[in-house]
């Protein structure tokens, strides 16, 4: 996504519970946001909290016309980029909350008290404040525990903070990131090795 | 749910019933309309169906049918090769009516476009322009009232027309053929005295034709279900003698009443191939030769465009004279026709369907639109109210869904 | 992705804080503390026998590394090892799952106020180790003064020092114990030059080998400097052997002689194991004494068959035993040491170097190699030395100014005299027994600890130990000194030179010490009067360069 787009809600909440909440948009494919992304839930007025949360699911549903071009025939290259960068598609995205800032300006790692609003506006997270958000790994428990894709959904997620980290730091946020989570998923080698090994093919 | 479906069931079958009825009556019309057809198709009997044309015109009798251009009327064309590049524009509009009930008066018109470039690669360019009118010379009827949804229509069916011209002008220095692509008929419908500036209108219209003349576009006008029935009349008109030719023997369409050229044609048609060139023998047709010269009398052709080895599709393209001179042209349009007819299975053009597309205004921004509106005027002082019969109507419709994280998407209650 | 980063060489180098090496997970007061070792740390570069200190919450516990293993908390992943050739999931299997343990042996804790106790507890669960460094260390062991010696460096802290209490090394008997080639005389030497540099105490010194006292040769092949090239009018030389002594350009202080007539059948119980003599054959020779006298050993060498069956007809000696016992008193006649008449006291003339506080070391010359002159003559000698000290002693009445200094009598192949057969009858045995209850310590150097009496080892207070691989002689040594038990896997892994433990009644803690070198800089050390913290150079003297002063400036 291109840098400019931290001050510009990129979805808006549907249908929100405390366990996270779906964001619509209207976006062209290419601008879509990604799996794995930290985004959160911008309350309008002060006085509720900023949900913080990972996209671990994102929907672009066909319509008749995607699926009548994928029906036919021939398909010119000239009619699949316009799908690509211009036809503006409903996306759906999912985002399994994982933290919450209160009013004092704290964040917490926990599911939040309240759910986001209908509406509210939901922005990508700046490198600066997903590193805030992320410097603890309270949080893993939370994702490894949800009905998600969890081993996925973490390692583009470390993946994702990795990278606004100096480069000669980044291989042992890593290590340590993999240590936590060796310690949770200690007695399910399976998933401790499958996590790991996403975050290393990153 | 409101729709009663056991007490439609019978009503269903009864149509069911109808339409086969329909459909034996219509195959027996289909053999005798082909037979007069293959009679009078050699070439040598060009100018003697073009005398008969004439005979009818003479004899005053209220002849609507086609005739043939220059072509035998049973030949059949297949299109050119794809070219390797052209420029393919194609124009939509879309409306929003002015609110009887509203505090003031306005009306909108979006005009979606998009020019692809064949055989360049790139994404193709895409433009929504709107148009907010709200100054009383727009929005003033000739009653004094607010003007009716059909004046909107015929502003669009204009300004479509205008921006298709005001783009492809843009666009003359690119790659050729260049072709400008409406959805509909070329003809304008006549207007009535309900709509304020149809004169000016009309005008607005030629001159866009004149335009799109001058810069040597492809001008098409695309139906996509034609019902008409021209060539049927002229089949009509070749098998009544000559002597029994009058107003009301031309009426209807004697034994080949009902039937529709494009039943006829999907017997002859294979896929991406056109019929002879007609025109239309309409006093609209007659009055637009008159007023935008001889060139732009409207002429059109039918065009099979399904993909092989699926059933005929048959549609009409509509084109100006001076398009369908260039015969090397037409092929050429004939091809990227149906070339974008083949990127979806519904058989309609992409760039048709993606104008529509960038001209549509959907509910939502319809309503943001409202919204922005009733900021500015609050701003200047003027309140706003909506009828509230409409905001309870559109709360009751809203679906219920909740989220659920286990759900990938939500799940309507 | 980052790449991985390369070590913190740096970090070590100029002394950075090391990382905290793991926490307490477990353990007893009598087992010894269990460590969990925290990811960043090598295991490879951790080694049995270092400090480390665990950071209670209100002391600091001194503790000695005992044992290193390995554990993890699946063991399905032992079953099942990752592909370590991945590098990210090495780095975090290696410190999560998989890790490092310690065992570790408290030895001793610093409490709130910086004061130094025996461990009588332990820290609880969780709480911080980290490794020790030079501040604790010296937190410990303390500086160089009057009474502390520098005798070595703990492992991987080789600034530090590891400070010997040689009050305490001298109020009890010391044992120098190692496999034979570990350096024994060389870890004895500096203790006695220690101890002879403070003055804490006079040194009587047995040397079976010429390791001693002038011109010793060390394994390089070269020559280092013996006590009295280093201690010149504070340590005299006695030779048994006077042509040897001056063949090596030594010249002796006084010759001992010893004579026949002096010799006792008390003298002879010493043998017992050495000469192979029987009860029988001791009480012919206390029946010899009293019937010929004094001279009776002269006799027995010098007599006829004849006079042998008249005294077997006369007496009630065993015929068999009398002559298995002139067969060995035969032997005697190759010491030339041994005299019908004694040129001087030669006992005396130990004592009077010893009550102006000059350390006797006797060489042995062509003798050392003969284990009955090697016995016989430091029993001999030691008896009767002791027996003065004992009579002053009683004499002075309590009045330190009368008594004589306090003597430490150096012995080697020390489990021929403590033996645990013969341990009662030498003297040794009762001196090792007695403490310093008249002034008299033993330094006890052996190779076979394990053949050494219970009781007596049990009076050793402080034991030097280099390299032992024997089950036994390890047992031995480290028997009766409290949290020795996980010392056994230290001693067993020491390099086979330069390397000791030292533990017991002079140290604070049971410590591995790299010894101090013995070279041109101990030379000069031990020619430097101690004055307060800082050593001056010593005046020059027979040829020994000066140094400069800065050379000293808190030394070591």
């Amino acid at each position: 996504m291109s840098a400019a787009w931290w001050d510009e809600p990129i979805a808006r909440v549907l249908r929100s519970s405390t366990s996270g909440f779906s964001a619509g948009a209207r976006v062209n494919q290419i601008d879509a946001p990604a799996f794995g992304m930290l985004v959160k839930a911008q309350p309008r007025e002060d006085e509720r909290e900023v949900v913080y949360g990972l996209i671990f699911d994102i929907h672009i549903d066909d319509d008749p016309l995607v699926r009548q071009m994928v029906l036919a025939d021939t398909v010119s290259e000239e009619m699949i980029r316009d799908q690509r960068y211009h036809r503006i598609v409903p996306i759906e995205m999912s985002v399994l909350a994982i933290g919450y800032r209160d009013y004092n300006g704290q964040v917490h790692q926990a599911l939040p008290p309240r759910p986001p609003l209908s509406l509210d506006p939901v922005f990508l997270c700046r490198p600066q404040e997903m590193q805030e958000v992320v410097s603890r790994f309270d949080y893993f428990r939370l994702v490894l525990s949800s009905p998600v894709p969890a081993e996925q959904l973490l390692a583009a997620n470390l993946l994702n903070a990795a990278k606004t980290l100096p480069e000669d730091e980044q291989y042992n946020f890593l290590v340590n990131a993999g240590r936590e989570a060796a310690r949770l998923l200690s007695n399910d080698l399976a998933r401790l090795d499958n996590l790991l090994r996403l975050i290393y093919a990153g | 749910m409101t729709l009663e479906f056991q007490k439609l069931t019978s009503q269903v079958d009864r149509m069911g019933q109808y339409f086969a009825e329909q459909r034996d009556d219509n195959d027996s019309k289909v053999e005798l309309a082909l037979q007069i057809l293959a009679a009078h198709s050699p070439a040598e009997y060009l100018p003697y169906v073009l005398q008969r044309v004439q005979d009818a015109v003479d004899k005053d009798a209220g002849y609507r049918g086609a005739r043939p251009l220059d072509e035998p009327i049973g030949n059949i064309y297949p299109p050119a090769p794809l070219p390797q590049s052209a420029t393919v524009i194609a124009t939509d509009g879309s409306q929003k009516y002015p609110d009887r009930h509203g505090a003031v008066a306005y009306y909108l018109l979006n005009i979606g476009t998009i020019i692809v470039h064949y055989g360049s690669g790139q994404p193709p360019e895409v433009i929504s322009e709107p148009y907010l009118f709200f100054e009383e010379e727009y929005t003033r009827s000739q009653d004094g009232g607010t003007i009716s949804a059909v004046t909107v229509n015929a502003r669009r069916t204009v300004n479509e027309m205008a921006a298709l011209a005001e783009h492809a002008w843009s666009r003359r220095g690119e790659a050729r053929p260049l072709v400008a692509l409406l959805d509909g008929p070329l003809l304008l419908p006549p207007m009535g005295m309900e709509i304020p500036d149809r004169e000016q209108l009309r005008l607005l219209y030629l001159s866009a034709m004149t335009r799109l003349l001058e810069v040597k576009a492809a001008l098409a006008g695309y139906t996509d279900k034609p019902d008409s029935s021209f060539v049927v009349r002229l089949l009509h008109l070749l098998d009544t003698p000559l002597e029994e030719v009058s107003r009301s023997n031309l009426a209807d369409s004697g034994r080949l009443e009902g039937l529709r050229d494009a039943s006829i044609f999907r017997r002859l048609l294979q896929p991406g191939e056109r019929t002879a060139i007609f025109v239309q023998m309409s006093p609209q047709n007659k009055e637009f030769r008159r007023t935008g010269g001889p060139d732009h009398e409207i002429a059109f052709f039918y065009l099979n465009a399904a993909a092989p080895g699926e059933s005929a599709y048959v549609v009409r393209i509509e084109i100006p004279i001076w398009v369908a001179q260039d015969r090397p042209l037409v092929a050429e349009m004939q091809a990227l026709l149906y070339h974008q007819c083949q990127q979806l299975t519904m058989r309609y053009p992409y760039v048709l369907t993606r104008a529509d597309e960038l001209a549509c205004v959907k509910a939502d921004e319809s309503r943001q639109l409202e919204t922005m509106i009733q900021v500015a005027l609050t701003r200047y002082g003027l309140s706003t109210l909506e009828s509230e019969k409409q905001a309870g109507k559109k709360a009751a419709r809203a679906a219920k869904v909740r989220f659920d994280v286990r759900a990938k998407s939500g799940r309507e209650r | 992705m980052g790449k991985k980063p390369a070590g913190n060489e740096l970090d070590r180098f100029f002394g950075v804080r090391s990382p905290r090496l793991g926490v307490v997970t477990g353990g007893s007061l009598s087992r010894g503390l269990d460590v969990k070792i925290d990811p960043q740390n090598d295991i490879e570069n951790l080694a049995v026998g270092r400090y480390v200190v665990v950071h209670g919450q209100r002391r600091r516990f001194f503790c000695m590394i005992t044992d290193i293993g390995l554990a993890n908390t699946n063991p399905q992943i032992a079953l099942n090892p990752p592909d370590m050739s991945n590098p990210l999931l090495a780095d975090v299997y290696n410190g999560s799952m998989a890790f490092g343990t310690l065992h570790l042996a408290p030895m001793l804790v610093i409490n709130e106020e910086g004061q130094v106790e025996p461990v009588r507890t332990i820290p609880p669960h969780f709480q911080e180790v980290w490794t020790a460094t030079e501040r604790d260390i010296n937190d410990v062991f303390g500086d160089e003064d009057e009474t502390h010696f520098n005798i070595g460096a703990p492992l991987e802290l080789l600034n530090t020092q590891v400070n010997v209490d040689l009050r305490r090394l001298t109020e009890r008997s010391v044992g120098v114990f190692g496999k034979s080639g570990t350096g024994k005389s060389y870890l004895t030497r500096i203790i006695l030059a220690g101890v002879i540099a403070r003055g804490t105490a006079v040194n009587l010194i047995f040397d079976m080998h010429n390791d001693y006292g002038w011109e010793v040769y060390n394994e390089a092949g070269g020559r280092d400097k013996g006590l009295k090239q280093l201690f010149h009018d504070r340590v005299a030389i006695f030779t048994l052997d006077e042509s040897s002594s001056r063949r090596r350009n030594v010249r002796p202080d006084h010759v001992v002689t010893l004579a026949y007539r002096d010799i006792e059948v008390e003298d002879l119980e010493a043998l017992r194991q050495t000469l192979d003599l029987s009860d029988t054959m001791l009480d012919a020779a206390r029946n010899l004494h009293r019937l010929w006298g004094r001279d009776w050993i002269l006799q027995l060498i010098n007599a006829e068959p004849d006079v042998i069956e008249e005294l077997l007809n006369v007496t009630t000696i065993n015929g068999p035993a009398l002559m298995a016992l002139k067969r060995r008193i035969d032997r005697f006649r190759r010491f030339e040491f041994l005299v019908p008449q004694a040129v001087g006291d030669s006992v005396q003339a130990v004592i009077d170097c010893l009550d102006r506080g000059v350390s006797v070391v006797l060489e042995f010359g062509r003798y050392g190699n003969a284990l009955e002159a090697y016995i016989l003559v430091a029993n001999y000698l030691t008896r009767r030395i002791r027996e003065r000290y004992v009579h002053r002693i009683e004499q002075s009445l309590g009045d330190e100014s009368r008594q004589p200094p306090q003597l430490m009598i150096t012995i080697e192949e020390a489990h021929k005299f403590l033996d645990p057969q013969i341990a009662r009858q030498t003297i040794f045995g009762t001196i090792a027994r007695e403490l310093r209850k008249y002034k008299v310590t033993l330094l006890v150097v052996d190779q076979r600890p394990s053949a050494i009496d219970e009781e007596i080892m049990s009076q050793i207070g402080t034991r030097v130990t280099a390299l032992l691989d024997n089950e036994r002689d390890i047992s031995a040594v480290l028997m009766g000194v409290s949290g020795a038990a996980g010392l056994r896997e230290v001693l067993a892994r020491l390099d086979t030179r330069q390397q000791a433990i030292v533990l017991g009644h002079a140290v604070p803690m049971p410590v591995v010490i790299q010894t101090r070198p013995y070279d041109e800089a101990f030379y000069a050390a031990m020619g430097a009067p101690l004055k307060g913290k800082k050593l001056r150079p010593a005046a020059p003297q027979g040829g020994q360069a000066l140094y400069g002063d800065d050379r000293f400036e808190g030394y070591d």
